[in-house]
């Protein structure tokens, strides 16, 4: 059991302050993974749960102890580096099960835990080879086996599909996920991609400059973003985030556009919002598309605009048009007519998809729908 | 398929051979201004010192000189001062490297930690590397003289030595006048390479091991070592060959004396040559300490080798 908490948790560098007053709780199995851009304290943060770097302040539980002052090798941890830091000296066997040596285990133990781990990860056939014999992916493998076989109490993961190319980056993202099907443990990942975030994570916190900006469900974050911060992070391609001002009209309050459409707010989400006030108006690429090939909505919103650019994936495509003087993707899944740019195209978006922050804090202005608890 | 064997080798035409031999002769007239350089300033006198040494080959004597075989060789073999210098020197480079390797480790342990002035306190380390051994000879020689320095009498006080006494003078204990300077000389280059191999060790890999569960210790034996293990391996040989070899501080300090206690071989090399004139001779002790380094070199290397598996 292990259920990891972070109290009032701060880091400073000299006269920096790199983490502020981090407060988190993560229960026992639970993956959770920190993302954010570069610098934004997330690594800082496990490498300090990792007891890697001192906290200047706050408290960091970890099962029923307190961990602030103990050493990594007390905190019965592992971890996952980035560049994987495997013993080159060392062959794959004698990686995996340096821990266990270290800790003095009888050997046929250490053979039979590194056999079990190798079996799950598919390095049976590399167990006598040294990483320079290896590939990227492999390295990777043997670095999560070395830290599966010493059983601990929380798995910490420190951006390390980053190194990979692409394509290997899904695969190895898959394998993370399917193992901690079978090896339930409690997992605190980091990594500046949003996608790994969304696609493994049970809960994301998604921070910013040392702070928390949300912590929730993939869900959550997505359909809900608590601020402007963490709308423009997490999707691809990001939400459109519209500079806009908030005009009176003839049933309540509506958002206009610059030199484009005005957008009726919907008074049940919105009625804290009165007029002239400047917000910034958010929406999904996925919630704006041409009318004529558009999916169901639940409350359409006509609008007309031009056409700039088509990017065609295949499946889908991007459009680049112009909303009055903001230029807005949409992405159309699987396009019925060939997309070419053209002028004046009627388009349809979603009011019940519309994402309001507030133009100078970021702060969501949403009232709580059914996505928020 | 039939375009493939259509080939000049195929078809038995040989100007792909005579072009081959042209090539490899070409690398080399390449290498041959080099070769020509090394055998001149190596292995010609190097041929002509081992010459030498089947030689009656005495200054003094010039009416003499001429081949005489083994002569020399079975001369050294009953000579009892080449027997205590070739024990000397056995015991010169051992502790002198031991020493040196195991302080100069130190050093470097120490030196690559973070520490308030630790940029000042690493080039004060590397002082005594700068300064010339003949310098440095003379000063040990003032330190251990009683009349001058404090250094006898707090040997005596800490029970080394019974009375405060010059050791320099001293037969049983004249060696180790010179061995505590080169000690103290060679401890940088060890501190230097071994620094520099300790800051290639990729710092994650001690985080790695600190939370795979390793003591500070168990980091130092299982990463520290393994990575340092090649750098002090050929540091050894380097500096083996190197302290074997060099005369002068024991040269400064006690000429070889008292009654030939602190000679070593390349000593008894320089006074069999220049104070006895005696080159045939001089130049058997000198290849006869050259055949054992080679040897040592060799074995080392070996070991290096497999430990490298």
């Amino acid at each position: 059991m292990a259920e990891v908490s972070l109290r009032q948790v701060v880091k400073r560098y000299g006269g920096f302050q790199a983490v502020h007053d981090f407060d988190l709780d993560i229960a026992h199995e639970e993956f959770v993974v920190f993302v954010g851009p570069s610098g934004c304290g997330k690594s800082t943060t496990l490498r300090m749960i990792a007891g890697l770097e001192d906290i200047s302040g706050g408290e960091i539980q970890i099962g029923d102890r307190v961990v602030n002052d103990l050493p990594p090798r007390e905190r019965n941890i592992s971890m996952v580096f980035q560049n994987y830091a495997l013993y080159p000296h060392m062959t794959v066997r004698q990686n995996q099960g340096f821990g266990l040596r270290m800790a003095g285990r009888p050997k046929d133990e250490i053979e039979k835990k590194v056999n079990r781990a190798s079996g799950l990860l598919g390095l049976k056939d590399f167990l006598s080879r040294r990483p320079a014999a290896l590939s990227g992916g492999q390295r990777q493998r043997v670095a999560m086996g070395r830290a599966i076989v010493r059983d601990p109490d929380v798995f910490l993961f420190d951006e390390p599909l980053s190194n990979l190319d692409a394509k290997l980056r899904g695969q190895m993202r898959t394998e993370i996920k399917k193992l901690h099907e079978k090896v339930r443990t409690t997992v605190i990942y980091v990594t500046h991609d949003q996608v790994e975030a969304m696609t493994l994570a049970d809960r994301i916190v998604v921070m910013r400059d040392g702070r928390i900006e949300q912590v929730g469900t993939p869900d959550e974050v997505f359909h809900a973003p608590a601020s402007r911060f963490v709308a423009g992070f997490i999707g691809s391609p990001p939400m459109n985030l519209i500079d806009a001002r908030t005009v009176a009209s003839d049933d309540g309050v509506a958002v206009s556009v610059p030199g484009g459409p005005t957008l009726p707010l919907d008074q049940s989400v919105f009625d804290h919002v009165g007029p002239d006030r400047p917000v910034t108006l958010g929406l999904r690429p996925e919630s704006i598309a041409p009318e004529r090939m558009a999916g169901p909505m639940k409350t359409p919103f006509s609008f007309s605009a031009d056409i700039t650019l088509v990017e065609p994936l295949g499946g889908e495509a991007l459009l680049f048009l112009q909303m009055g003087q903001a230029e807005v993707t949409a992405r159309v899944f699987r396009p019925s007519t060939r997309l070419v740019p053209e002028k004046s195209v009627p388009f349809l978006t979603d009011l019940a998809e519309m994402h309001l922050f507030d133009a100078d804090t970021g702060v969501r202005l949403n009232a709580k729908t059914a996505h928020e608890s | 398929m039939s375009v493939a064997a259509d080939t000049p080798a195929a078809t038995g035409r040989s100007p792909s051979r005579t072009r081959r031999r042209f090539a490899a002769a070409e690398a080399y007239a390449y290498l041959a201004p080099g070769i020509a350089i090394v055998a001149l300033v190596m292995l010609v006198p190097l041929a002509v010192g081992i010459s030498f040494s089947f030689q009656n080959y005495v200054i003094f004597r010039p009416m003499s000189r001429g081949w005489n075989g083994v002569e020399n060789y079975l001369e050294l073999w009953t000579d009892r001062t080449f027997w205590l210098a070739l024990a000397n020197t056995a015991r010169w480079t051992f502790w002198s490297v031991a020493f040196q390797l195991g302080l100069g480790l130190g050093l470097a342990l120490i030196l690559n930690r973070p520490f308030p002035g630790r940029a000042v306190f690493q080039s004060l380390v590397f002082l005594p590397w700068a300064v010339p051994t003949f310098l440095s000879g003379l000063n040990w020689q003032w330190l251990f003289n009683p009349i001058v320095s404090p250094l006898p009498g707090w040997l005596t006080a800490v029970g080394v030595l019974e009375e405060p006494r010059n050791i320099l003078s001293d037969p049983d204990l004249a060696l180790y006048g010179p061995i505590t300077a080169m000690i103290w000389w060679g401890i940088p280059f060890f501190a230097i390479t071994l620094l520099a191999a300790l800051r290639s060790i990729p710092q994650d890999l001690y985080e790695a091991a600190s939370i795979d569960g390793a003591s500070p210790w168990q980091s130092f034996r299982h990463i520290t070592v393994p990575f340092l293990m090649p750098m002090i391996t050929i540091t050894i040989l380097l500096r083996t060959v190197w302290v074997a070899n060099s005369p002068d501080l024991i040269f400064v300090m006690t000429e070889g004396g008292p009654a030939n206690s602190s000679q070593t071989l390349p000593n008894y090399v320089f006074t069999s040559a220049y104070k006895s004139m005696d080159f045939g001779y001089a130049s058997a002790l000198a290849t006869v300490l050259m055949a054992m380094l080679v040897i040592y070199s060799i074995l080392l290397l070996f070991v290096r080798g497999r430990l490298g598996q």
